[in-house]
């Protein structure tokens, strides 16, 4: 395998992330081979394992970055525990002495804050107005050691404080872009949808038109499929019967007669032999092989619809 | 290594190593250099990479090289308030580990 292929391959793999996604990748692993230089090409490929292995890391990657909101649970919880046992004064008297905690958190209240106007009324924002107050909640986690059990992974002791103002801080940044995504997208979702029924409704015509076609080839294979049918039961009868006239009439001593209708007996059987055969490619190979491919081609048009909304 | 390498450890040590470089650096140094450190597989960086820039804590932009675009990471302001949560935390958790391995008592 060398570069090209590798890329392509990976390109392959990751048809099914959004379009942004793989240029970003695609323009990543392509850099990445340009700044190895062609002399360590063979090396990088092996290091890279495989186009599957990155594609499926990219995947994941991508899934647990939308997977944030478990992640996003418990802060606020924790907010609005200290907020309501009242720790908050305590830990703004204490704040003082805990000031490597304020830059970040100040931050962090400055984040929420931003949260807050840009969406007001999204229901999360009652948390939120605990969290604003932050130099309370970062003071309260130096009286952790007594605080809510939810608190527990935040007391760290003596840095327990500014750590934890920290992780907020991070967490924040997620919750706020997951929350300014999550409202373009559903803006986005509605659109798309007005935008199918639109589309939907102007091909009416060609989709009338498809529908026929499939209909006519639908109708012509199951008419084959009846002559066929027809075709062999009929030729075997009728061949069994001519091939035994022509040896009742050979008995007889008429022997060219016996012999032709003997013979065209034998064809008749023939007939329905290939018949039958035909018959079998038909509704064994051909049939099952267009079902398929029907199924597969709506899977693919919905997961693409699907995929588009999404 | 006999230990795993946490999700957030490695984010802290990518954006160490990010920080390294005032201009900024690209995927494949980045990757060089983390693996100096640390022993991963290259296709858990990208991902990592990319979540950093989408948590905002890296930027990029690209800059001509050679002919080309060369896409540069570069730690934000929270990215490098990040580094330095990250950063005292290890000293707080390593001190704490050695401190057990030695016998030591914790104060």
């Amino acid at each position: 395998m060398n570069k090209e292929t590798f890329l392509i391959q990976l390109e392959k793999m990751l048809y099914d992330i959004p379009k942004e996604e793989r240029d970003e990748a695609m323009d990543y692993y392509r850099s990445y081979f340009d700044d190895a230089g062609v002399e360590n090409e063979a090396l990088v490929i092996e290091e890279l394992e495989s186009p599957q292995a990155i594609a499926a890391s990219i995947k994941e990657g991508l899934n647990a970055g939308g997977d944030m909101s478990a992640f996003l649970k418990n802060p606020p919880q924790v907010r609005e525990e200290t907020a309501q046992s009242g720790t908050y004064k305590n830990g703004k008297q204490q704040n003082p002495d805990s000031s490597p905690a304020d830059s970040p958190f100040g931050s962090s209240a400055y984040a929420s804050g931003s949260y807050q106007g840009a969406s007001a009324g999204a229901g999360a924002s009652g948390s939120f107005q605990n969290g604003a107050s932050g130099a309370g909640a970062s003071g309260s986690f130096q009286n952790g050691a007594s605080g809510a059990g939810a608190s527990g992974s935040f007391q760290n002791g003596a840095s327990g404080a500014g750590t934890s103002g920290g992780t907020f801080y991070r967490r924040y940044n997620e919750s706020e872009n997951k929350y300014h995504k999550g409202a373009g997208r559903t803006m986005d979702k509605t659109a798309k949808i007005i935008l199918i029924i639109i589309l939907a409704i102007c091909t009416l015509p060609v989709w009338g038109g498809i529908f026929s076609v499939a209909l006519g080839i639908a109708g012509t294979v199951i008419a084959a499929v009846l002559v066929l049918g027809i075709c062999s039961v009929v030729f075997l009868i009728g061949g069994i019967i001519c091939a035994v006239v022509g040896i009742l009439r050979l008995c007889t001593l008429s022997l060219v007669y016996g012999l032709l209708t003997f013979g065209t007996g034998l064809l008749l059987v023939a007939g329905s032999g290939i018949s039958f055969v035909l018959l079998f490619l038909l509704c064994g190979r051909l049939l099952p092989w267009a079902v398929r491919t029907g199924i597969e081609l709506c899977r693919r048009l919905f997961q693409f619809v699907g995929r588009s909304m999404a | 290594m006999v230990f795993n390498t946490g999700a957030a450890l490695l984010d802290a040590i990518v954006l160490a190593v990010v920080s390294k470089d005032e201009e900024g650096t690209y995927g494949y140094k980045i990757t060089q250099d983390v693996r100096r450190t640390i022993d991963v597989s290259e296709s858990t960086l990208y991902p990592v990479l990319r979540r950093l820039q989408k948590d905002d804590c890296l930027q990029v932009y690209d800059r001509e090289c050679g002919g080309r675009n060369r896409r540069y990471y570069k730690l934000t302001p929270a990215g490098a308030a990040q580094l330095r949560l990250y950063s005292d935390e290890w000293v707080s958790y390593s001190h704490k580990i050695s401190a057990l391995f030695s016998g030591e008592e914790l104060a």
